[in-house]
């Protein structure tokens, strides 16, 4: 065997070498950064401060408006007004009026405080970033009133349906500012709570001629009143059974002893009589094979002791008349353009208006917000706690569809459940589509699947390992529904499959959104690794890029609502863009202490857009 | 033919007189790096507030390691490896906080080399191996000693790598040698990945490097 010379004292020179190699190599150190110049800090001076006049220290039910006026040689930054040190208004501009609404709070003794954040002008870094100010403060006691004026609503009519009480309101205009009528059962539970507003029309579901004491709730914020105690003991109990082709209506109880005519109307597009009848028996029915989805009885009566007429409605379905299997889940409705429905989500002349509270499964649609035409309305089905509303008037069910082709006022008369068709324990979260599919997350949160909802069988399934898809509560927010949701990270993204949920592991930001049918916007260019995009593309579902626009860089974090898309821009501004119209920039402002990457999520429902800065501040802007 | 033989007869150890050396080299290289040094400036120009760089992945120190065997007295075979830093540093900072960017990139290489021995003294030759870069990110704001924002990111890449080079080499000792060598690193490295997915901007450690060598030279007999 051959042998190497010794060379052990070479080794060591060697490995000295070797060691000292490793270490020069693995020393990258730059220079330290470089030292900013910090100037002499400069107290601004106020002049002059005035913010809501001296002789006016009650602020009433409503909107409160605080008149604002200053004179200071500083650099202002940030203007905040406080109550009892909660912001009510916050904003960068200098204000002359600054709003907020009293039903935020109870009535009571406040302090207003005002803020105004002025730059120190020292240049340092604190100071360019904005977490380092001056603050001067200037602060009165007030006192909000919620009360004083508010006159209590009374009930005028009331209608039922199958399965549902329906009761008008009259109009309350001055009480505009509560928030939602809770209606209460003789035991003072709620049993359903609508949005008030402008709504005059109230629903109960649930009811079936049962005998019912019923309260009537106002819920402003912090505040409630009870109206009067309603008795509602109308008890039509009618059962109605279809044998030999003829539907036999019967009723065990009939009300009916004062009345002398009923009539009975099938209801087929436009109600028509099927038979009339004269006196207080049971009745039945000659339907022939026809299967009609609703009857409609109507009871033209004349009270024998008082000689007066009343007129009541009744719809009843027959439990012979199952509901055709085959419906597809959009269904189209026309509206009268001054009444009120409340729905879920639903499409206007084919085109996404809105969508509905995911919680309540009630949401106000004022009507007024469309075309003085009558629209088309495509309303969506979802859920276990979806329903859907017809009107008065049912045109036709064909080809799967509803059509409810008059303008009569709204009225619901069912409620349709397919929460049957999948099994509920199967999945932890739900995630709606625009079309017949809907996303469910698995509980093992590794699996998306996509369901059809008229069959309840899975169309396709993704593998997606999310486990902690919900750390962050941006990740999913179904009144953003609509996106694609995507398997990404800083903007390196691929899709998966398109469903109306917006998924989103943590650290992964989704930037492809769901636009309308059939179309997603999509932020492209340069988005590595911060992402800096720079372009905004509506796309198909294939990719195909349709119309585009170049922005400045932008980071991710994007919102829809309705055909408008925002976003935020890495310099802190926050704009705003008209898909419907070339994608053009409609609004454009400056958020305050924006994170400029960061997991913030900003908002805007109802109008109101929303985001969370990097002190935890939650800035809001308003939009008509 | 005559050199493949003699590479064979070198691995079964046959030769009289097989002669090894190792050596190490440390200098300086250049990078031209362009997409990092594009990604840095991009991250300064949408700083929040005005940032100064203080270095872009200028030149930096290469440090390479060999071991080779000379066939004859002509033909130098061996492999090598080098190792590499360089990186980019922008920011600010004074008594109320620090805005920090910083990208700190690595590359490891190893590989064959072949050089030509022109004399005693001069060698010219090529180097050819795996690359290997990782890239790190990472972005800060701390205001007051509080951190307010930061993040990272860790990128890497493969790839290949060519590196032709000529030298000077003196013998000092026995056993000792001093040297310069010039080359010229040619980089094909792949995209940057994080995890599995792909980015589309690439590390190019592509430049010219001048260093200093000291080698060991040993013998081995029959």
């Amino acid at each position: 065997m051959r042998k190497i010379v010794s060379m052990k004292g070479s080794k060591k020179v060697l490995l000295c070498c070797f060691v000292i190699a490793v270490c020069c190599h693995s020393c990258f150190t730059p220079e330290d950064l470089p030292e900013n110049e910090i100037m002499p800090l400069q107290t601004p001076s106020i002049d002059a401060v005035n913010f809501f006049p001296s002789d006016q220290q009650t602020i009433l039910f409503g909107d409160a408006v605080i008149d604002i006026s200053m004179t200071h040689d500083g650099e202002a930054y940030g203007y905040q007004l406080l109550l009892n040190n909660d912001t009510v208004f916050s904003g960068r501009n200098e204000p002359r009026m600054a709003y907020f609404d009293t039903r935020e709070f109870e009535d009571g003794n406040y302090l207003l405080e005002l803020k105004v954040f002025f730059k120190t002008n020292t240049n340092s870094i604190a100071d360019q970033l904005g977490t380092e100010v001056v603050i001067y403060s200037v602060s009165k006691s007030v006192k909000i009133d919620n009360t004083s004026g508010i006159s209590k609503p009374k009930l005028k009519a009331f209608s039922v349906s199958d399965g549902e009480l329906y009761l008008e309101v009259e109009p309350f205009s001055d009480n505009f500012g509560f928030e939602s009528w809770v209606l209460l059962d003789g035991n003072q539970n709620p049993i359903s709570t609508f949005v008030v507003e402008s709504a005059t029309k109230m629903l109960v579901p649930g009811y079936f001629g049962q005998p019912i004491d019923l309260y009537v709730r106002l819920n402003a914020k912090q505040r409630t009143e009870v109206s009067d105690l309603i008795h509602y003991k109308w008890n039509y109990d009618i059962e109605m059974t279809k044998s030999d082709g003829n539907i036999k209506i019967e009723w065990n109880e009939p009300p009916f002893n004062n009345y002398e005519i009923m009539e009975v109307y099938n209801w087929s597009g436009t109600p028509s009589s099927m038979q009339r009848f004269t006196g207080r028996s049971n009745a039945n029915v000659a339907a022939g094979t026809q299967f009609y989805h609703r009857y409609f009885i109507t009871l033209t009566a004349k009270s024998r002791s008082s000689q007066q007429s009343l007129v009541g409605r009744v719809w009843a379905r027959s439990n012979a008349v199952a509901i055709p299997t085959n419906q597809e889940q959009i269904q189209r409705y026309t509206f009268r353009n001054d009444s009120v429905l409340s729905v879920f989500r639903f499409l206007v002349d084919g085109n996404r208006f809105d969508y509905g509270d995911y919680s309540a499964t009630n949401y106000l649609i004022r009507s007024n917000s469309f075309a003085e035409n009558d629209s088309l309305i495509e309303l969506v089905s979802q859920n276990q706690i979806a329903f859907s509303y017809n009107f008065n008037k049912v045109a036709q069910i064909g080809s799967g569809s509803f059509s409810f082709l008059d303008t009569m006022t709204l009225q619901p008369v069912s409620t349709y459940h397919y929460a049957d068709l999948i099994s509920p324990s199967d999945v932890s979260q739900l995630y709606l589509s625009n079309d017949n599919t809907v996303g469910f997350l698995h509980n093992q949160n590794t699996t998306i699947s996509l369901y059809d909802l008229s069959t309840g069988s899975v169309v396709d399934s993704y593998d997606y390992d999310c486990s902690q898809i919900f750390t962050y509560g941006q990740s999913y927010d179904i009144n953003q529904a609509g996106l694609i949701f995507t398997k990404a990270y800083n903007g390196l993204s691929s899709k998966l499959g398109v469903v109306d949920g917006r998924i989103g592991c943590p650290g992964n930001t989704p930037k492809t959104m769901w636009f309308d049918k059939g179309y997603v916007v999509n932020l492209d260019g340069g988005g590595f690794p911060y992402n800096n995009y720079n372009e905004i593309a509506i796309e198909d579902l294939n990719g195909t890029k349709l119309t585009s626009k170049s922005i400045e860089n932008a980071y991710h974090y994007p919102g829809i609502y309705q055909n408008l898309y925002f976003l935020v821009h890495v310099n802190g501004y926050v704009k705003g863009y008209d898909l419907s119209n070339n994608i053009e920039e409609v609004f454009s402002f400056y958020s305050p202490n924006l994170p400029s990457i960061g997991y913030v999520q900003p908002q805007l429902k109802a109008g109101r857009f929303s985001i969370l800065t990097s002190e935890n501040q939650l800035f809001f802007k308003d939009f008509d | 033919m005559r050199k493949i033989l003699q590479i064979i007869l070198l691995f079964i150890s046959v030769e009289a007189h097989a002669q090894f050396s190792m050596s190490v080299s440390i200098g300086v290289s250049s990078n031209k790096q362009s997409d990092l040094r594009a990604l840095q400036d991009d991250n300064v120009s949408n700083a929040l507030i005005p940032v100064r760089t203080v270095n872009n992945f200028e030149a930096t120190v290469h440090t390479q390691l060999a071991l080779c065997y000379l066939i004859g007295s002509k033909n130098e075979l061996g492999i090598y490896s080098v190792i590499k830093s360089a990186g980019a540093r922008s920011g600010l900072q004074d008594s109320t906080g620090s805005y920090l960017i910083d990208q700190k990139a690595n590359l490891f290489s190893l590989g064959f080399q072949y050089a030509r021995v022109f004399g005693t003294n001069f060698r010219s030759g090529m180097r050819l191996g795996f690359n290997q870069t990782t890239n790190f990110l990472e972005r800060s704001i701390e205001v007051h000693s509080n951190t307010i924002f930061h993040d990272s990111l860790k990128l890497k890449a493969d790839g290949f790598g060519a590196n032709p080079f000529i030298g000077f080499q003196k013998p000092l000792f026995n056993y000792i040698a001093l040297g310069i060598e010039a080359g010229y690193l040619i980089d094909f490295s792949n995209d940057f990945k994080v995890g599995s997915l792909k980015t589309d901007i690439k590390p190019d450690w592509s430049g010219y490097r001048i260093s200093a060598k000291l080698a060991y030279t040993f013998y081995r007999k029959i």
